[in-house]
């Protein structure tokens, strides 16, 4: 009986010691860090055309956001209301939307660092990473990114800058434009046009 | 107002009203807003969203062929270290707002470090220009008001409220934003500070664009990267003030309200139905 407990201790502190391991290559916290280098390098090099930046930071947005999630996510109970080809048609438009939104925010750059100030488990499995600038105009401000694990990748879902969340931010817009009798394909036009105008910007 | 001047204090109550404002400003937030929400929802009660939209749109039309163009004059022509020290003058002017509502709101720690920073900043950082208390003795500030206040003794917010010229709020942030007034405008007068009319209101016309200046940038970002920029300025300000009353929540976490946001498999829970869906 002591034996066989043993062992099941010994086989928990084994795999408690193991997964650590396993998560610290590409854990929430390694996917902030390592995108944030990213982006700095990004906007450090100062032989990038204005295009060329932007062209690169939507290209580390694409990898890093769970479109597919966030998009149900903006949508809530809409969600329902959108066909297979309109969500297609949705999760394209928004995902075009969402990295010009990102990259817009670097467009004020001067110098700031990022500051890793630590994470936070949230109750149902979503991992918090919290940062916070430094330096320059905007010294101070937080920036908190919510991950979720999607086969065996940690992707963010959520951007919560001083406390005000994207996801929380377009779900509001995009009730508010579905309201009124309007229907997915009036909303998908819209972002249509939206998304022609920044193309071109 | 008239109160005061009844007894014999030594500024006319328009006089008081501006310095007052003058005070309040530095602590609005970035887009010179003022107000707060319930702590616990998110849900945005606007029943007056036709008159909002209204003011919202001569607001928009004020911000964008007035105060952005100046505020983005000043941005150009006046160096960084003055934009940020004359900010950092007008925080500090706003000192006894802060240290009132920390009172009031039972953080003692948060009040103490506050007459600690007035006290540091106003001698050390030569009036308020420098942030020492922050950057030397590494005492945060706390950015509490009244309309905090009286979120955190759990008066409701009340319908959302878009002021002209200040912006977003709430029928609880104007009657905090009314309460902040009167504590710059009592304050100052107690102390025997007297300063003519057309001083404060110059003063705080500049306070006012020298902090716009800081954010016309994010203004027009946030207004591109909208589909329906007054839904986004409603949303931004609530969580915002709500975030703000949690005095930031980065260690407590979100409400647990707000993880509802993440889950759309939790069916009721996952935003307010729309009437028009089944």
């Amino acid at each position: 009986m002591r034996a066989t407990r043993f062992l099941l201790l010994a086989a928990l502190v084994w795999i408690a010691s193991l997964t650590p391991l396993a998560g610290a290559s590409n854990g929430p916290r390694e996917v902030i860090e390592s995108t944030v280098a990213a982006v700095l390098g990004v906007l450090r090099d100062s032989q990038l055309s204005d295009a060329e930046r932007h062209q690169r930071i939507e290209t580390i947005a694409y990898g890093v956001f769970d479109f597919p999630t966030v998009s149900r996510l903006v949508l809530a109970r809409n969600w329902k209301r959108f066909d297979e080809p309109q969500r297609k048609a949705f999760v394209q438009e928004f995902k075009f939307l969402l990295a010009i939104n990102y990259r817009s925010r670097f467009d004020g750059y001067a110098g700031e660092e990022v500051e890793l100030l630590g994470d936070r488990a949230e109750p149902r499995g979503d991992v918090t990473v919290r940062t916070r600038l430094t330096g320059g105009e905007n010294d101070g401000i937080n920036i908190d990114y919510r991950l979720r694990e999607g086969d065996g990748r940690w992707l963010v879902i959520d951007v919560v800058v001083e406390g005000i969340s994207i996801v929380s931010n377009y779900r509001d817009q995009f009730k508010a434009v579905l309201s009124g009798g309007k229907g997915p394909d009036d909303l998908l036009e819209k972002m249509r046009e939206k998304n022609a105008r920044d193309d071109a910007a | 107002m008239a109160g005061f001047k009844r007894r014999g204090w030594c500024l006319s109550a328009p006089a008081l009203l501006m310095l007052a404002l003058l005070v309040t400003a530095p602590l609005a937030g970035a887009d010179g807003e003022a107000g707060s929400e319930a702590p616990d929802s998110l849900e945005v009660y606007d029943p007056w969203e036709g008159y909002n939209r209204k003011i919202f749109g001569f607001n928009e039309s004020l911000s964008r062929n007035v105060a952005e163009p100046v505020a983005k004059a000043w941005d150009w022509t006046v160096p960084d270290f003055a934009r940020i020290g004359m900010r950092n003058f007008f925080v500090n002017l706003a000192a006894p707002i802060r240290v009132l509502n920390t009172t009031l709101q039972l953080k003692p720690v948060a009040t103490l470090q506050e007459i600690t920073r007035f006290a540091f900043n106003s001698t050390f950082g030569l009036g308020g220009l420098f942030d020492v208390a922050t950057h030397g003795l590494l005492l945060p500030i706390h950015k509490e008001d009244f309309g905090q206040t009286l979120g955190y003794w759990g008066i409701p917010a009340g319908p959302y409220l878009m002021i002209p010229v200040f912006g977003p709020s709430t029928v609880r942030g104007t009657v905090g934003l009314a309460g902040d007034v009167v504590t710059g405008a009592v304050t100052f007068s107690a102390i025997g500070v007297s300063v003519p009319f057309f001083a404060t209101f110059a003063a705080q016309a500049g306070n006012f664009i020298n902090s716009q200046s800081f954010v016309h940038d994010d203004i027009d970002r946030e207004r591109k990267n909208s589909l329906d920029f007054y839904v986004a300025v409603r949303n931004a300000y609530i969580q915002y003030r709500t975030n703000m009353i949690r005095d930031g929540s980065l260690e407590a976490g979100p409400a647990e309200a707000d993880e509802d946001l993440y889950y759309d498999e939790a069916g009721e829970a996952s935003g307010p139905e729309l009437s028009e869906a089944d």
